[in-house]
């Protein structure tokens, strides 16, 4: 069977900033400043009205397949991974591909998944090229949580902003490529992270749309994202450190076979304890969520593409990614990078249009 | 450990005197206990002291001694 790799990796983000400054004027220093601390955070990126995660994903595409010297007509399978997608009905993907103009023999899908959506569709991608039902992948990854946050819900806020990534999946000789993945669910989680008032089961209503304070004092209201924080940060802390090991048990590597180990940037405080739980040393670790925050399915493959750019990732180096959240989920894959090694994509990661409120 | 050790890592995530924290002081009464405190409580008392605290805990939480009790149940012996 065929291997598939990635070969080359753009995001993009949108133009406006949302800044801590900004943050401690409309909910309060003490507030602010509490979450900043623990999540690292200073700015988020915010897609401007009108603007959504196809639209960033769009740039991002048309700079990778400029950079790359993509020939469309080659690219045979486009998945959108986003929970914030242009439509219900039809798949975002399908409109992409009318947009860039792909060719008739592509398949176009989307995957409905958060935080751990990037190694839940390289897998897929993985899985489509190597029985050879695809060659060359576009997978992106997307979102814009900040418009199904209550612009009063100074608990979330804070640590979101929205981005897009697009990844390019390949066929490869089995000298490099993916190496393993390990994908998981605990269902019985799904209620700790849910926008209740979303779909068939709740559908909206006059009542479904009016702003409540929940016993911390948070508002929302029952279309917006709520988050059970203490959960989320006890799944994560706990769970995501033993699924770690599970799979490098599975993928038969230790840690010191590995050269950086990439994780969803949630919020640095988790980060920081499961790199310590699991015992990745400093050198392997790689942080990105200062500037942007935690922008949910894109973030870690943005973080990827960072670690890329800012020279970590290196040829025959295998790197970890790891994914966690909505779901509750988690998945993991490992990726040998070839001998050969592409150079980074370098170009701007703003959309070229101005988009202003 | 030492009932002060496992004081002094409460004190330092409400950024408060330890003195503070007798077995009766209420958690609710102290500026910084919110719901991001409680976050980095999980991982502080976790990393620093072996006690977990699961979500149906934080519920639970009143006074400062129910960390105490929680630390007990989970065979943290706290001497004086």
């Amino acid at each position: 069977m065929t291997n598939s790799r990635i070969s080359a990796i753009h995001y993009c983000v949108p133009r406006l900033r949302l800044t801590n400054e900004e943050l401690e004027e409309r909910f309060g220093q003490r507030q602010v400043r509490s979450i900043v601390k623990m999540a690292g955070i200073k700015e988020r990126r915010i897609a401007a009205p009108g603007q959504t995660a196809a639209d960033l994903a769009y740039w991002a595409t048309r700079r990778l397949v400029e950079d790359r010297k993509i020939d469309l007509a080659e690219i045979d399978l486009v998945i959108f991974a986003s929970q914030t997608p242009d439509y219900q009905i039809p798949a975002t993907a399908c409109v992409l591909h009318g947009r860039l103009g792909l060719s008739d023999r592509c398949a176009a899908f989307d995957v409905n998944l958060g935080c751990t959506a990037y190694p839940y569709s390289l897998s897929i991608a993985h899985g489509l090229i190597s029985t050879g039902v695809a060659k060359k992948a576009l997978v992106i990854n997307a979102e814009t949580l900040t418009k199904v946050i209550h612009p009063e819900d100074r608990s979330l806020i804070p640590l979101h902003g929205d981005a897009a990534v697009v990844s390019l999946v390949e066929a490869c000789p089995e000298t490099s490529g993916f190496r393993g993945f390990l994908l998981g669910t605990d269902g019985i989680g799904y209620e700790h992270l849910i926008i209740p008032a979303s779909g068939m089961r709740k559908p909206r209503t006059a009542e479904s749309s009016l702003p409540v304070a929940d016993e911390s004092g948070i508002v929302r209201s029952q279309e917006h994202l709520y988050m059970n924080g203490p959960a989320i940060f006890h799944f994560s802390i706990h769970k995501i450190p033993e699924v770690i090991n599970q799979a490098l048990a599975q993928f038969n590597v230790g840690m010191e076979d590995l050269d950086l180990v990439v994780l969803h940037q949630a919020n640095k405080t988790m980060v920081n304890q499961i790199y310590r739980t699991v015992g990745v040393p400093e050198e392997k670790q790689f942080y990105f969520m200062e500037t942007v925050g935690n922008v949910s399915g894109p973030s870690l493959p943005l973080t990827l593409a960072e670690a890329w750019r800012q020279g970590r990732v290196r040829p025959r180096s295998k790197t970890l990614l790891v994914a966690f959240g909505v779901g509750l989920s988690w998945g993991v894959a490992l990726h040998e990078w070839p001998e050969e090694l592409p150079p980074a994509v370098v170009g701007p990661v703003e959309p070229e249009e101005e988009i202003l409120p | 450990m030492k009932r002060q050790d496992l004081r002094r890592i409460v004190a330092d995530v409400l950024e408060i005197d330890p003195d503070l924290l007798a077995p009766e002081a209420v958690l609710g009464e102290f500026e910084n206990y919110d719901s991001v405190t409680v976050l980095s409580l999980m991982v502080e008392l976790d990393e620093k002291a072996g006690v977990r605290l699961a979500p149906m805990d934080i519920a639970k939480l009143q006074s400062y001694g129910d960390i105490e009790e929680l630390a007990r149940k989970q065979g943290v012996e706290l001497s004086d």
